[in-house]
């Protein structure tokens, strides 16, 4: 199936003052509204636009193309499901689609975790983009890059330390107890550097915002 | 904000928060509109580490199968103007829930009295429920004494038979190839129904218990729908 509109880049909430997040975003809104009327012109629509942030973020987390399809495939399915649960004022789109597919990552990798260790598979598994990614509008493409870059830039400006350990509990679905565990360091300190982490990307956030 | 809530607020939006650690911040977040709003600006900074993930390509297959399934759930999105609908279906089940919670807790007072009743030892007890889709609230309760060989069949809601057929009770033990008969009784009406019945053949270690439609007097080789099963 053809996707029904142009890809778009996805949505970021704005920032205003001091790092402090502006909401609601009225599109998302509307896309939601339209959505939850059952529209799948809507969805489609949605699906092109966070699709591919979502699936590199699970992919990320799971280190498996076809786990990562599947749980790809069940965020979207939950999220069509309970669109009525998104609230304009509260998030922006992405970041609910990010919440709802980020959990159900860490879930499927906890699971995992429970039948067997795959570390060494994770480690040895290759990154980046293959011969066979899809072709995509060089815009969008372009757009989606830049911003990503961005985000990244502003990632760089956290202490390695912060980013470390937001890394682990992000991405690896760590405990706080696993990440002091596995990076050496007390538990009171592993809590400080989240919270430092997560106020300085707020604030760096806002900073590099167009 | 105090430092100890920021640091609270930043392990919850990680997921970091476990068990009564989660559950006192969300109550806390339930009243507090200022930690709300923190929390929710925390989000959207979270949310953004996903972009920082190396890009991975989507295979364009999937988005043809993620809305094919999508289609299929399309029953399950209500529309804003039917929000209430959900409501009323969970009201609904409520409703329901608590029926059948009441008419267990009537059969369960009812399996008491018979097993109050009864003083030998060898009680087995099973509950027989639906399959007919015409009447999904039949249901029956066995009360089987294995060392007499006797038991009682207490039936409701099991659709009147006609005139030609009778409802048979079939006994299962491994030991036999068959099901054994455990005796045929006539439905007049939708009421409970008690029946004492004693089976064709000794069984010993009944596996289960099942209610057929069959000819009028009975069968000897089950050959009529199930209508009730249970163990």
């Amino acid at each position: 199936m053809e996707p029904s509109s142009l890809p778009q880049k996805p949505a970021r909430p704005e920032l205003g003052h001091r790092g402090s997040v502006r909401l609601p975003n009225e599109a998302d809104a509307e896309l939601v509204r339209q959505m939850n009327g059952g529209d799948e012109q809507a969805f489609a629509q949605f699906y092109d636009r966070f699709a591919p942030a979502l699936f590199s973020m699970i992919y990320a987390i799971l280190h498996d193309q076809k786990e990562s399809e599947d749980v790809l495939q069940e965020a979207f399915v939950q999220m069509w499901k309970r669109t009525s649960t998104y609230d304009a004022k509260r998030s922006s789109l992405f970041t609910w689609a990010v919440m709802i597919s980020r959990h159900k990552a860490i879930d499927r990798l906890r699971s995992r975790q429970r039948q067997s260790r795959l570390a060494e598979a994770v480690a040895n598994e290759p990154d980046g983009i293959t011969a066979t990614a899809p072709a995509e509008r060089a815009d969008t493409l372009l757009a989606r890059n830049d911003e990503r870059e961005r985000i990244r830039n502003a990632l760089a400006q956290l202490g390695a330390a912060q980013r470390e350990a937001i890394d682990l509990a992000f991405f690896a679905g760590l405990t706080q107890t696993q990440i002091s565990k596995k990076l050496g360091a007390p538990l009171g300190t592993i809590k400080a550097r989240i919270r430092r982490g997560l106020l300085t990307l707020r604030e760096v956030l806002g900073k590099v915002s167009p | 904000m105090n430092e100890e809530l920021e640091e609270q607020a930043s392990l919850y939006v990680l997921g970091l928060l476990e068990g009564a650690e989660a559950a006192t911040f969300e109550r806390e977040l339930e009243t507090n509109v200022t930690l709300r709003a923190f929390v929710d600006e925390l989000d959207e900074a979270a949310a953004l580490v996903a972009y920082s993930a190396s890009p991975r390509p989507l295979p364009p297959e999937l988005r043809a199968r993620v809305i094919k399934q999508v289609k299929s759930n399309k029953t399950v999105a209500f529309p804003q103007r039917l929000s209430w609908l959900p409501w009323a279906i969970a009201a609904c089940l409520a409703i329901a829930c608590s029926y059948l919670v009441a008419e267990r807790l009537g059969l369960r007072s009812h399996i008491t009295a018979l097993e109050q009743r009864d003083f030998l030892a060898q009680i087995q007890i099973a509950s027989l429920s639906s399959k007919l889709k015409n009447a999904p609230d039949a249901n029956a309760v066995v009360v089987w004494d294995e060392k007499k060989q006797r038991g009682v069949l207490k039936v409701t809601q099991l659709p009147r038979n006609e005139a030609d057929r009778d409802y048979q009770l079939w006994l299962v033990d491994p030991r036999y190839k068959n099901p054994i008969d455990g005796g045929v009784f006539h439905v007049a009406n939708k009421e409970a129904l008690s029946v004492p019945f004693q089976p064709a053949s000794p069984v010993r270690g009944a596996k289960g218990f099942a209610i057929s439609l069959e000819r009028k007097g009975g069968v000897t080789k089950a050959e009529g729908p199930i209508v009730l099963l249970g163990k």
